[in-house]
Order: C-alpha cells, then structure tokens, then sequence
C-alpha cells in the first residue's frame, strides 16, 4: 500500500490565513462549542460542568464585570514587574553579550536560577517581605528578567559579525557601532524574548494570586472554587485565555510591525 | 612534522588555558557571592529567616541523608514525568496530524492558539473540584502544560521537512506507516525534543504552584511545610534540588535535540 502525497506540494509555506483555512477554523470552533454545549448538558450535570450559554451569561452578569475589574488588577500587578524585568534584563543582557567577560561570569548564574521554577521562592519571599504586592512583584520580576537576559544575549552575539567590521571600516567607534547596529539588531531579540517571558509573568501573578492574593483574576477563579461556582470559574478562564492572546498579538505587531525593519536578515 | 605538532600543542594549551580561567572565575565569583551572602545572613543574625550559604548546605546534607529530599522529589518527579509522558504523546501525535494535514490544522489551530494561553495553574480550580487533591489533579496539570507546546513545535518540525525528502520516499513506495516512522518524526525530532524541553521547565514551575497550593508531598509542600515552621534554609534546600533536577533535565534534553540536528538549539552560536 503506497501513501498518497496528500501534504503540502508547493515550495512556499501553507498560508495560515487563506479563506479556506478560516472556514476550517470557524466549522470546528463552532462544532466545538456546540459539543461543549452537549457534554454539558446531556452528559454531566450541569451544576459540575458549566456550557458555553451558562458561561456567556456569566461572563455578561454583574460577577463578568467584577471580573474585568480582577483583570485590571492583575494586569496592572504584571505591568510593573514585566517592565522592572525586562528593563533589568535587557541591559544587563545587551551588556554581557557586548562584554566576554561579562557574560561568562553572569551565564551560568542565570541558567541556575532560571532552572529553578520561580513559585518555589514564594516560600521565602512571603516569609521575608509579607504577604502582599512586593511579594508578588518580585515573583513576575524573577520569572521575566532571565528570560529577557538570555535572549538579549543571544541578540547581540547573533549579530553578523560582517557588520561590524564594515562599520568599523567606515571608522565608527565603538560606541557608534554599539548605538548604530548592536541596539538595533539585538532589539528583535529583545523584543521576542518580553514576549515569551509575557505569558510566563501572567502565569506567575495568576498563580501568585492563587496562593496569597486577595484580588484578581487569579485569586476570584480560585476563591469561586469554594462556592462551586463554576460559571465564573470557566468565565475567568476565557478571559485569561482572551487576554494572554491579546497579549501575544500586541507583541506579535510590535515586533513584526512596528519594528518590523529591525528584523535581521529575511 | 615538528611544525604542525606543535601548532596543535599550542592550540590545546590555549584552549586549556582558556577553560582554566573559566572555571577559576567563576570560582571566585562563587565564592565572592557565598562570602557577600554570609555577610548578610550574619548582618540579619536570624538563622532560620535567612540562613547563611554554609547553614542552607548544612541542611541540605540532613536533609539528603535522612531521605526526606529525595522521598519529596520522587513524589514531584513522578508526576511530572507521567503527565509529561501523556502530554508529549498527546502532542506529538496532535502536531503530527496538524502538519501533515492543512484541514487538521485549520480546525485544531484556533484552540491550540486559544487554550495555551490560559495559565495551566489557573485549571487547578475546577480541576480541584472535579478529582480530588490527589494524584490524578497534577497529572492533569502537566499534561495540560506539555500537550499545547509540544503539538506546536511538532507541527513546525513536520513543516521543517524537505518536501523533497517525503517524495523521494514515496517515489521508492514508501507506506504511510514507513513515511511516518522512518521519515516524518526523525526530521521533525530536533523540533519536537526542543518542544519538550520547554515543555519540561514549564512542568516544573507548573507542579511546583500545584503542590504549594494543594499537596502533602513532594518538594512544593516541603517548601509550605516549612513555610509554616518558618523554616527558611529548609525551603533553600528545596529550592536547591528544583534547581538541580530542571538544570538536568534541561540538560538532558538539549543533549537529545543536539543529536538530532544541532541548528535547532535555542542558545547562540557562541554556546
């Protein structure tokens, strides 16, 4: 029995975004939510396992605006310790791959301390500095700046070295070099990592939310497990999936919009 | 040829050297930070708040001797590697289907783009509800975590593959069993170990959060345990081991990807 070549023929990369494909993606969204609306109903009880109705009901109620207002609370928490982290770890990590000596010395240092999963030092950071922002803070600070860090390495030492000898034939300096093709093209890196180490500061603060918080989504999702609640349960969990997507976009269109030009080579 | 031995003894030697002075730095840097950080644990003269480098090592050694570290990391590593397990298998056979099919992929993109980006933790409340605080709840949880990031990375290591490689094997009458075995998933393996070794950290922190918020073992409720007894350098002799063991396996995991094909790391060039 021989196989069919039933994959993609053509040279060029399958178009996510061709109608056909769309079509695809609304059928199945739709078929899914209908079965979730069957499973729901028919197959469990509905007290255990909320359909999409009884979700979009919650989401539209009086508890979906509460829940906003726990969004903008997390969102806000994330804010700070995002851009604390990745300020941090951006300069430091521009500046380790710049300088030899700095990188080896700061590298496996960061790989250790990136190893180790950031809630653990909930432990001790509730211990040290109580429960409450600075705590939480410093949590999404620690799981942002690594990442940052090694991907702005990574950024700099992945700039073509061609470059630079080309500008310094010009008779750039040093700092010319550094301000005219270093930044910039380490800037994609840069940015690629903030958007990986986003999701992980969501999932930091929601889960730091879980365990001490007393506002935001993550601390409304866990607390309505207390009351059965599973309406605002799974409405929490949509918005978390809506934002966290939003989220994603936002960087997406920064970094291959906005800044699209910085892109190394392509 | 006396010339090119001795350019070849003079290579080694700078790379020796080279190495030499790697370690001797960080060495020193180790020490610089121990000496700063028991500065400080002395400057604070609270033992159990914030122990020193030699008191947090100190308990570490008790607790490997009596077993209670390893015991607890049993129990983390145990469910971490049954949901993993799951969860790659589950991904890759998704992320399979998705690249070798344009229609699987149109009708499984939106969720997998949607669903992977709700925090696994945030699922520990209905899961709570509906198993338990047992075993079977974490489990869940990692599968949750590795399925999303392992089906996408397969799905790139599938769309990786030379079409011309698959016709070639079709051409000599390959079956689609033999396509897939012999062809598809060693091409898209360098991808697919890279999946799991995200997938792998993200597990880590995943059943760590687990087992703070709902657990009577493993290393995440040795840390709330000693939360509670304000036991501080217990919690750095936890946190040390997580280190540890995701240093490992991140290790081992990148070993795995370096074999199949050494392009597809996420470091830099330089290593």
């Amino acid at each position: 029995m021989t196989a069919r070549l039933s994959m993609r023929t053509r040279r060029s990369p399958v178009r996510i975004k061709s109608p056909f494909n769309v079509l695809i993606g609304v059928l199945s969204v739709c078929a899914g939510i209908a079965l979730w609306q069957y499973a729901a109903s028919e197959l469990t009880s509905s007290l255990l396992f909320p359909g999409p109705v009884k979700v979009a009901k919650a989401l539209s109620s009086r508890s979906g605006l509460d829940l906003i207002g726990a969004l903008g609370t997390t969102l806000k928490r994330v804010a700070l310790g995002f851009a604390l982290g990745s300020a941090v770890g951006a300069t430091t990590g521009i500046l380790a791959g710049n300088v030899k000596w700095l990188r080896t010395l700061v590298e496996p240092y960061v790989h250790f301390l990136r190893s180790i999963a950031t809630l653990a030092w909930a432990g001790p950071a509730l211990i040290w500095f109580g429960i409450g922002n600075i705590t939480t803070e410093f949590l999404i600070f620690y799981s942002t700046v690594f990442i940052v860090l090694l991907n702005s390495i990574v950024g700099v030492t992945s700039i073509d070295e061609q470059r630079i000898q080309m500008a310094r034939s010009f008779g750039a300096t040093r700092l010319d070099v550094f301000l005219q093709i270093v930044l910039p093209g380490s800037f994609g890196y840069v940015l690629s990592g903030m958007r990986l180490a986003m999701s992980f500061s969501v999932a930091t603060a929601i889960s730091a939310e879980m365990l001490f918080g007393t506002n935001g989504v993550g601390y409304v999702i866990y607390e309505s497990r207390l009351y059965f609640n599973f309406e605002t349960i799974f409405a929490g969990l949509v918005i978390l999936g809506v934002t966290g997507l939003v989220l994603d976009k936002i960087f997406t269109g920064v970094q291959f919009g906005l800044f699209a030009r910085y892109r190394q080579g392509r | 040829m006396t010339t090119s031995r001795s350019h070849a003894t003079i290579g080694i030697l700078r790379k020796l050297r080279r190495v030499a002075i790697t370690v001797v730095a960080f060495a020193l840097s180790l020490v610089g930070l121990c000496f700063a950080w028991s500065l400080a644990a002395i400057s604070f003269d609270a033992q159990n708040l914030f122990p020193g480098p030699l008191a947090s090592l100190a308990r570490f050694g008790e607790l490997m001797a009596n077993g209670e570290l390893l015991i607890a990391s049993l129990y983390s590593l145990m469910r971490i590697f049954v949901g993993f397990a799951i969860g790659c298998a589950l991904g890759v056979i998704a992320g399979s289907l998705m690249g070798m099919s344009r229609i699987v992929r149109a009708a499984l993109a939106p969720y997998i783009h949607f669903i992977r980006f709700i925090p696994p933790v945030a699922w520990f409340a209905p899961v709570l509800l509906w198993v338990g605080a047992g075993e079977a709840g974490k489990i869940i949880l990692i599968i949750d975590t590795t399925v999303f990031i392992v089906a996408i990375n397969t799905m790139l290591g599938v769309h990786a593959i030379n079409v011309d490689k698959i016709r070639m094997a079709l051409a000599m009458g390959a079956t689609r069993a033999q396509l897939f075995l012999r062809i598809i998933l060693p091409g898209a393996a360098a991808y697919i170990f890279t999946g799991m070794r995200l997938a792998m950290g993200n597990s880590f922190a995943t059943i760590v959060a687990a087992e703070l918020l709902a657990s009577t073992s493993g290393l995440g409720f040795m840390i709330t345990n000693a939360q509670n007894l304000l036991e501080v350098p217990t919690m750095f002799a936890a946190i040390l081991m997580l280190g540890i063991l995701g240093y490992i396996s991140d290790v081992v995991l990148e070993s795995l990807v370096r074999r199949f094909g050494g392009r597809y790391l996420l470091e830099s060039k330089g290593g």
